[in-house]
């Protein structure tokens, strides 16, 4: 794993969230992009550090949702995507798309949960729709940016691989 | 010397980064928001940059709004003219009439704040602010002479203004003569419930910023009107009013905080 240019990935892929496709109601999330790739595409150990490091870079840029809820829901789907891979193999663009589309769906939902259990942060009444369609879009997105995401870091990922 | 390696299990490294995630979880609120507005405070241009394309991206431009380069440089310049005279003679207007003269407004002090991002999903906008002093939380802000929000956190330079259509806000609001507490429903809209019919709100009556228990506004501003008023689930005499913003929050470039009464 070339953390360097990991470090450098995130990084562009936070701001553009946060930048430019902040102002779009409907948007792809580019952070849960990237850790549907590196779970898939990582050893097991390298897809856990990412995923929780990838969940540190949404919660920076989560407000109003205090820190903590992406760190720890991110790194939990992170962690069980990289362990189902195991046993599944997920090469085809419709499944990537899938796996993204699911894994949004629980990193959403697992999130809010937090937020609203642990730090009584109330729950905006259209979560759901905005829930929903973040997932599409992501899904639709997602499979699209698997190629240039893996020249980016210098991985071959048409190699079926199981660790 | 041959450098030890040291071999941390799988199950550890989720453990102890799982502990990590708590750790931040149950940190205070004011610490981790700090650590929020600090990356944006350090990556304010990039974030700007990228926020100001998607603002060019989203304005609707046809081909017939197109002029052509001598005749927009020709507008460009009566525009020019047009301002420089409009600087001049609001210069005249402000000797002649005193435009902080009013009774209410006076000694009342404005933070101008660019905007960074404008997050339309979560009801909320990062600024960055220049110079200014005395700013605290559940100041109101201005946007595009209307009130759009209040101060919901702020470092050095950095602060995010939750706006008034944020489902956690709560902002005292005054519609037909009635004061009530607005709550934003966060698809761009506010609500204000159980209004007595006997009120005859309509659509299109003007709603009110009014004074919070913090005192942050001496006069009522606008801050909305009337898009919908429904019979309420409670009782068939009480109606449930909702607020739509006068202002569009995504083209919004500058903001203003209004500090009442700042200290000397």
């Amino acid at each position: 794993m070339r953390w360097f240019r990991f470090a450098v990935l995130i990084l562009a892929a936070t701001i553009l969230q946060k930048g430019m496709l902040a102002r779009f109601g409907f948007k792809p999330d580019l952070l849960l992009v990237l850790l549907v790739f590196f779970a898939v595409h990582c050893s097991t150990s390298d897809a856990i550090v990412s995923s929780f490091a990838i969940g540190l870079a949404a919660d920076l840029i989560g407000s109003p949702i205090p820190m903590g809820p992406h760190t720890i829901s991110f790194g939990v789907c992170g962690t069980v995507l990289a362990y189902l891979h195991r046993v599944v193999a997920i090469r085809k663009m419709p499944h990537q798309a899938l796996a993204i589309f699911a894994t949004a769906l629980l990193a959403g939902t697992l999130t809010h949960l937090l937020a609203v259990l642990i730090r009584s942060e109330p729950l905006a009444p259209n979560v759901h729709t905005v829930l929903f369609w973040t997932s599409v879009c992501s899904s639709i997105l997602g499979p699209l940016l698997f190629m240039p995401l893996a020249w980016c870091m210098n991985m071959k990922i048409n190699r079926l691989r199981r660790r | 010397m041959a450098r030890k390696h040291t071999k941390v299990s799988r199950r550890m490294l989720f453990t102890w980064l799982m502990l990590g995630g708590f750790i931040l979880l149950l940190a205070p609120q004011n610490l981790t928001g700090k650590l929020q507005l600090g990356f944006v405070h350090v990556f304010r241009w990039p974030l700007s940059i990228g926020g100001d394309f998607a603002l060019t991206a989203n304005t609707n431009q046809t081909l017939e709004d197109v002029v052509p380069r001598r005749e927009y440089d020709k507008l460009q310049n009566h525009c020019d003219n047009l301002e420089e005279l409009l600087r001049a003679q609001r210069e005249k207007f402000e000797r002649l009439y005193g435009l902080y003269n009013t009774y209410k407004w006076e000694g009342v002090n404005y933070i101008v704040a660019d905007v960074i991002t404008a997050n339309r999903a979560r009801g909320e906008l990062t600024v960055a602010y220049g110079k200014g002093t005395g700013m605290v939380k559940g100041q109101y802000v201005l946007g595009d002479n209307s009130i759009i929000g209040t101060i919901s956190d702020f470092s050095a330079g950095t602060a995010h203004v939750k706006l008034f259509t944020d489902p956690t806000c709560r902002m005292p609001a005054s519609v037909g003569g009635v004061e009530r507490l607005m709550q934003g429903n966060g698809d761009n809209s506010a609500k204000i419930l159980q209004l007595d019919k006997a009120h005859k709100v309509k659509i299109g009556d003007k709603v009110f910023a009014s004074n919070n228990q913090a005192k942050f506004l001496d006069a009522p501003m606008i801050v909305g009107t009337v898009a919908q008023v429904k019979t309420s689930r409670e009782s068939p005499l009480l109606v449930d009013v909702t607020v739509k913003p006068v202002c569009d929050f995504e083209k919004l470039e500058n903001v203003a905080i209004i500090i009442m009464n700042p200290r000397k």
